[in-house]
């Protein structure tokens, strides 16, 4: 009965975390508050069905996610609401090749701001 | 038949001139410049010794790269912002500057002036532009009168503007905070506690809400 109960669980908890992928970011460009530059920003960028996990070097993200009316991933970090787009692309960014571009993208800081990452799949 | 395809041509002509004239800003000498179409970016810089904030505009004409000062603005539509000028009769204010306007509706318009780090300048103005409700808040006081007055500007935007829902949906950010960042640098650790959450339990976020006045369309 335990094992029934164990295999159940295992089944059930594997079909809620059905969906989830990774992402290595290999180049980073910014965009917002007057600036428009390359940032030596690396890291991983996961997204599973209801949260997002950024982790770079510099700072480790966790975001509740939900979608917008026109389909998009959404997030909010203090009082910035995001944008995330991911663009099944593959292409060469400042010599380094990738295969997915991640954007996100928030109106509520001054002037608004874009981050564009340039990842493979990992 | 030429003649109608001319004035099709000329129609189409037209038409594409007007939608590729739709950012623009009028300088106060009233040159109208017109802008690349999602050139414009717009940042809020402070002085360290003096209150004073120094908001610039940067946008592109024909790819070349140009700035402009708030104050040098009398009127612009670029991006998610509107610009007007006015002459405000206040206590602090007896000049014409440029506002923002966030919101209209019935009438009323939700305005933002240029701010300091000591103030933000936020006003509901009738159509006669006649100041209805000051909204005005200090941005490092939390307590006493300025904690009611906070509550005031947050009740009076949604007695206004209560029917725009993408402004109440935007005021409602300022509420709430459902993500956890973690600071790994020793340098950001400086000034961020790891794990800070903004629970904005007295208010403390809504001069944000100002900082960045976007023009929001009430349906």
């Amino acid at each position: 009965m335990k094992l029934k109960f164990f295999l159940l669980s295992i089944l059930f908890l594997s079909f809620t975390n059905c969906f989830s992928q990774e992402f290595t970011v290999l180049a980073t460009h910014y965009k917002g508050q007057g600036l428009d530059t390359d940032y030596p920003f690396k890291g991983t960028f996961i997204i599973k069905d209801s949260s997002l996990i950024l982790d770079c070097d510099q700072f480790h993200l966790d975001a509740q996610t939900t979608k917008d009316k026109s389909g998009f991933i959404t997030y909010q970090y203090e009082n910035r609401e995001y944008k995330l787009q991911i663009i099944d692309k593959k292409g060469n960014y400042n010599k380094i090749s990738y295969d997915f571009i991640l954007i996100t993208k928030t109106d509520d800081i001054v002037g608004g701001e874009v981050s564009t990452y340039y990842c493979k799949i990992k | 038949m030429t003649k109608i395809k001319f004035l099709f041509i000329l129609f189409l002509f037209c038409s594409i001139q007007l939608y590729s004239q739709s950012e623009y800003i009028i300088d106060i000498k009233g040159n109208k410049i017109i802008i690349d179409e999602g050139s414009s970016q717009m940042t809020s810089v402070g002085s360290e010794k003096t209150p004073k904030v120094t908001t610039t505009i940067f946008y592109t004409i024909k790819g070349k790269k140009e700035t402009i000062d708030l104050l040098d603005i009398k009127e612009a539509s670029y991006g998610s912002y509107r610009i007007n000028t006015f002459k405000f009769d206040l206590e602090y204010v007896d000049k014409e500057l440029p506002y923002f306007t966030l919101a209209e509706h019935n009438g009323f318009r939700l305005i933002s002036l240029h701010k300091t780090k000591i103030n933000s300048f936020s006003f509901i103005i009738d159509s006669n532009n006649k100041i209805i409700e000051d909204l005005s808040l200090k941005s490092y006081k939390y307590k006493g009168d300025e904690l009611e007055n906070r509550a005031r500007v947050d009740s009076k935007i949604r007695e206004y503007f209560g029917n725009c829902e993408e402004l109440i949906r935007r005021l409602d950010r300022y509420k709430y905070n459902n993500s956890v960042m973690t600071f790994k640098s020793k340098f950001v650790q400086k000034m961020r506690k790891p794990n800070e959450v903004s629970k904005n339990e007295n208010y403390e976020n809504l001069n944000l809400f100002f900082n960045n006045p976007l023009f929001q369309q009430c349906q």
